[in-house]
């Protein structure tokens, strides 16, 4: 008898024609550690929440779910066995500082002081959370947000953790470090994990089994090595990951590479060729259409610089994609350059020319701003009001033209909906739209990517680089390392308040260890071989 | 200079600040009120040198400006008669009064501003988890949430200024609509994501058994003291208030304002209980001064 | 569960005795006396809340109203004497009943003074958001309250009552004991914030016809999702 075991389960939400979940039956063993994934709405999270009885959404289930053999239904006192993190580290926490936070479950299930003593004690030591014990939790960087959401789980000691899409918004450093902890917890302390993820690159060199789900049934599962050459041949292929990709591609022979090091010893053993120059699309970059000078930036005058003594340059045509770490003001810059908010030092040059920023309506004409969370980006409550409201604000009347640009995002059958019911490509896409509308010169995208499935990202992708192609100029930030690596004409490193090493994607990736490509670093200590992402190598 | 009152069991501060309070609002007496408002500054000026107090300057200024003046404005009782303004008597009496009231709402004003240094928030908490554990988490999540969406609201506002809307730029009218707005859209939003806050509570067990909670403090030897000892005196001096001592009567005969020996008595209790954070403090330095 | 609703019941019954007990032997600490009876009556809302179990949705969502009845004067602070405090908690109380309005009104006032600081007016402030979200929450299933022009009449009411309840104990601290109340004395007293309470009305009424009806209704929803029918 397996662990975890589902058996022909069904369920489907209250008011809706199609199960979430169809006819679905599944095994893990003990000790696993399973990742799910799968287009957006296939039904991960769905299914990680039946697993937990609190949690169990509203509808009708059908089917047997048993944990330890016991039916789940029957259990009781399960909250301390099964832990779950959720993917949004701002809405999980719930107290106002750490420590409270941290004791919350612990309180919840009755337990003596001294006894959450202990557990805290060595939970802390383990996290290396001590100085942050007595901070205000709304003060702390995303990624230490979601950590202190995972140590708060383990306090409770859970046999099994679920995890939905717990570094969706976490830069590359924070997540490895996220994903590390995991890997400890599961080797170390035996702990079962099921873990939903879309951003697939590093999680499967941990994953003992992976899970494909499509329209709530389960399309491929097994041992990553088996399944994945699988996945290569069926239509989702773009869901493999790019070492295995490269070895796919290149119809390899023997056992898949997953990790760096299997990839990097497959290219020095195949006679793999890798061609020398990018074949990337030259796009005609300009002159600067907006430059920063010595720009200072704080939220308070009683805290530090976010930014600092900060030089920028955005060349017409361009499409620069800026990296950094969590908390590092990547937002807070695109809010300077979009002139939202007011720089305590410094200039702003629009064509060169110095411009007074605040209140300019020079700038925000020039400039479409999408914001990291784009639900604030909607006051109105359909998408159909806010365009309406868009266009009366800005004395707009183009209607054929409107029609023409939702076609071509291909949200005009949504326009109906409310922005909240959109799932997250949608959101993005309806967001653009209306920004698109106004016709800007410029875009600036807050993290994009994040949160989307592939075939998603894949479809923003395109949008992206025909409006680039027809001469849009684009600044996004992004933790998605690939994503810029494959689109970007010019990459920069948000760090310590300043844009350090601009550069063009293939020379940027190269000496990073962390912020870099798969591809890049298997060509680390390969001379000679300089190799560019998948897409170029096709 | 605060480490020691602070030291202590939330409960202590608490009894003290409520029973300071108290006293301020009872014992109106010109000798009493004088003396406890000198020792409420001295420790405000122990707690935070007067850092505090500078904040709540104004209103403190004003309400006991508006205090003085008021009093003698609504009541021309008295036999002591100041001077006459038109028509209107302004007594002695009036202005005593006058002068007693202002000063023992700004002594409570005072009081506060020293509450608002020693009692964190997490202090309250806790008091409050240990008596009324449901409504504890209720304010715990609030007082999460309010910086939370003070930083949403400021977020929506940033992004609609990018698409030209702003609140500090227009009509009156659809300023307001504007702001509303986006509250309305932070309600709306903000409703949405709690749903996840609440599955995160119910997946650690919330709501499931009775909770414990965390002993941040642990109620100590010293505080059993502490609480002994701002209790009887507070018991002491309120029942010889009970009794009418300690309080200046004014109409229909201004009395004395000469005390007695028991109104001397219960003058020593009052002061030893306003001083409770001032001696504690003193103590500590003392003994730090022995031993070294 | 019963235990705990007895030994609150004598600690009530203990702390109304002796509240009249001193309140027989002090002549004229009105303003002391009133303190006292704000105080108990807030906590006798606060005890009723705890003796019943509230699910967690629940709780979230009385904090989010309660975060955002705070917050909500943010993006007011531009023009004076306008905030929707009020407004949210009373539609808070119309949709969510009027323990649930309380509760929001109270936790409101406490929770954004436990960050401002708190004085004095702490548990006026309380009694008085807590009592617009009860009084909504006990009216809500009239006639009168259904219609638009019944809520607008409430919440213009609301305006000055909340003024009133401010300036209790701002008078009671003025005239002090002996110097007897005059109803003339009460009238000057206040006289001076009628202008702040008639804005107070009027951006009451404001807020209630243009956003009134959508709040109710978005309001409404989110009961629905939450699962809070009764
Ligand atoms: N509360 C709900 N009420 C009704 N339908 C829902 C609800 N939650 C999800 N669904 C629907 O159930 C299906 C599965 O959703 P689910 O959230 O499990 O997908 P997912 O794989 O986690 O997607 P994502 O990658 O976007 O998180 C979707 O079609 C979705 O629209
Ligand atoms: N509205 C605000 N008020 C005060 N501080 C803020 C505000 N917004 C952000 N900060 C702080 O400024 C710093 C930079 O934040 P910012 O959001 O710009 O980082 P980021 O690089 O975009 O991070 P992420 O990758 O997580 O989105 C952080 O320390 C953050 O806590
Ligand atoms: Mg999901
Ligand atoms: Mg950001």
């Amino acid at each position: 008898m397996a662990y975890i075991e589902l058996n022909k389960v069904t369920f489907s939400y209250p008011d809706c024609f199609e199960p979430a979940i169809r006819n679905l039956s599944l095994k893990i063993n003990k000790g696993k550690f399973v990742v799910l994934f799968g287009s957006s709405g296939s039904g991960k999270s769905t299914l990680l929440r039946l697993l937990k009885k609190e949690i169990q959404p509203h509808g009708v289930l059908n089917g047997e779910i048993s944990i330890n053999g016991a039916p789940i239904q029957e259990t009781t006192g399960l909250s301390k066995e099964i832990g779950f993190v959720f993917q949004d580290p701002e809405n999980q926490i719930v107290a106002d500082d750490v420590l409270h936070e941290l004791v919350f479950g612990l309180e919840n299930i009755g337990l003596k002081t001294n006894e959450m003593r202990n557990r805290l004690a060595e939970m802390v030591h383990f996290f290396g959370a001590e100085s942050l014990l007595h901070r205000k939790s709304h003060e702390l960087s995303g990624g230490k947000k979601q950590q202190i959401n995972l140590a708060s789980v383990l306090l409770m000691q859970p046999d099994i953790l679920l995890l939905d899409e717990p570094t969706a918004q976490l830069d590359p450093v924070s997540s490895r470090e996220f994903l590390d902890m995991l890997k400890r917890l599961n080797e170390e302390f035996g702990m079962t994990i099921i873990m939903a993820e879309h951003r697939l690159e590093e999680v499967f060199t941990l994953a003992d089994e992976i899970v494909m789900m499509e329209k709530g049934q389960i399309l491929f599962n097994g041992e990553p090595r088996e399944v994945l050459p699988q996945i290569w041949n069926s239509k989702n292929q773009a869901f493999v990951p790019t070492i295995p990709r490269l070895f796919l591609s290149h119809k390899g022979t023997g056992m898949v590479p997953l990790t760096v090091k299997e990839g990097r010893n497959w290219v020095q053993e195949s006679s793999a060729f890798f061609s020398e120059e990018s074949k990337k699309m030259e796009y005609p970059i300009g002159d600067e259409r907006i430059g920063l000078k010595n720009l200072s930036f704080r939220y308070d005058k009683k805290n530090d610089f976010i930014l600092n003594d900060l030089d920028f340059s955005l060349a017409k045509g361009e499409f620069y994609a800026l990296l950094g770490g969590n908390g590092s003001g990547k937002s807070t810059f695109l809010k300077v350059l979009a002139g939202l908010v007011k720089p305590e030092m410094g200039k702003v040059l629009v064509n060169k020319k110095k411009t007074k920023i605040i209140k300019n309506i020079e700038l925000i004409n020039l400039i479409g701003y999408l914001p990291q969370n784009p639900k604030l980006f909607f006051i109105q409550d359909s998408i159909e009001k806010e365009i309406q409201y868009t266009m009366k604000h800005w004395e707009l009347n183009n209607v054929d033209e409107v029609d023409t640009l939702l076609n071509n995002l291909g949200i005009k059958h949504l326009i109906s909906s409310h922005p909240f019911d959109l799932s997250g490509g949608e959101l993005q896409k309806a967001a653009l739209g209306c920004l698109l509308i106004r016709k800007p010169e410029i875009l600036l995208l807050d993290e994009p990517t994040k949160g989307l499935d592939p075939i998603s990202k894949q479809n923003l992708a395109d949008i992206l680089q025909s409006l680039h192609s027809e001469g849009m100029t684009i600044l996004m930030s992004t933790h998605d390392v690939e994503f810029a690596a494959q689109y970007a004409t010019k990459c920069g490193m948000m760090f310590q308040g300043k844009i350090t090493s601009e550069d063009v994607p293939s020379e940027f990736f190269k000496g990073n260890f962390f912020y870099t490509t798969m591809l890049q670093r298997i060509a680390r200590d390969l001379q000679n071989r300089a190799v560019q992402t998948v897409s170029e190598v096709q | 200079m605060k480490e020691r009152f602070e030291k202590f069991h939330p409960f202590i501060p608490f009894l003290f600040y409520v029973g300071a309070v108290s006293l301020l609002l009872l014992l109106l007496h010109p000798f009493y009120l004088g003396v406890g408002l000198l020792l409420i500054l001295i420790i405000n000026f122990f707690h935070d040198r007067f850092q505090g107090l500078k904040r709540w300057l104004f209103l403190i200024i004003t309400s006991f400006i508006l205090m003085i003046v008021i009093n003698p404005l609504f009541n021309e009782r008295g036999r002591h008669l100041l001077f006459e303004v038109g028509q209107h008597r302004v007594t002695f009496e009036a202005v005593v009064y006058g002068g007693m009231n202002a000063l023992s709402i700004i002594g409570v004003i005072a009081v506060f501003v020293s509450y608002n240094v020693i009692m964190t928030p997490n202090k309250l908490l806790f008091l409050f988890a240990k008596i009324l554990p449901q409504f504890a988490v209720l304010l715990m999540l609030t007082l999460r949430f309010i910086p939370l969406m003070r930083r949403r609201l400021e977020e929506i506002s940033v992004v609609q200024r990018s698409k030209g809307i702003s609140v500090n730029q227009g009509k009156w009218s659809t300023r307001v609509k504007t702001g509303m707005l986006y509250v309305q859209a932070l309600l709306t939003y903000s409703l949405e994501e709690a749903i996840q806050t609440a599955d995160s509570m119910k997946a650690r067990g919330y709501g499931n058994g009775p909770r414990s909670s965390y002993e941040y403090f642990k109620f100590k030897k010293t505080d059993a003291v502490a609480a002994v000892y701002l209790v009887g005196l507070f018991v002491f001096i309120l029942f010889n208030r009970v009794h009418g001592l300690g309080y200046l009567t004014i109409y229909p005969i201004m009395e004395t304002w000469q005390l007695s020996t028991m109104d001397t008595f219960v003058l020593v209790g009052y002061i030893l209980f306003l001083s409770f954070p001032i001696i504690i403090e003193a103590g500590g330095l003392f003994r730090w001064r022995i031993l070294n | 569960m019963r235990n705990f609703k007895n030994i609150w019941a004598i600690v009530f019954l203990l702390l109304a005795g002796i509240l009249l007990y001193l309140t027989m032997r002090f002549e004229n600490t009105y303003l002391w006396i009133s303190f006292g009876m704000v105080f108990i009556s807030i906590l006798f809302f606060f005890v009723r809340f705890e003796s019943r179990k509230v699910e967690p949705r629940e709780i979230v969502l009385l904090a989010v109203l309660a975060a955002i009845a705070a917050v909500g004067r943010i993006p007011f602070a531009s023009i004076p004497s306008v905030q929707p405090t009020t407004f949210v908690i009373m539609m808070a109380g119309f949709v969510f009943g009027a323990e649930s309005g309380f509760i929001i009104g109270a936790v409101a006032a406490l929770a954004s003074n436990m960050i401002l600081g708190q004085g004095p007016w702490t548990p006026w402030q309380m009694a008085a958001w807590g009592l617009v979200g009860l009084t909504a929450g006990l009216v809500r299933k009239t006639k009168f309250m259904n219609m638009k022009s019944g809520r607008v009449f409430f919440g213009i009411i609301w305006g000055y009552l909340f003024g009133l309840i401010m300036n209790v104990w701002g008078f009671l601290a003025v005239t002090q004991a002996e110097s007897h109340i005059t109803i003339k004395s009460f009238l000057i007293y206040f006289g001076g914030s009628i202008l702040f309470d008639t804005f107070h009305s009027v951006s009451n009424v404001i807020f209630l016809l243009i956003f009134g009806d959508i709040w109710i209704k978005i309001l409404s929803r989110f009961k629905r999702k939450y699962g809070l029918l009764e």
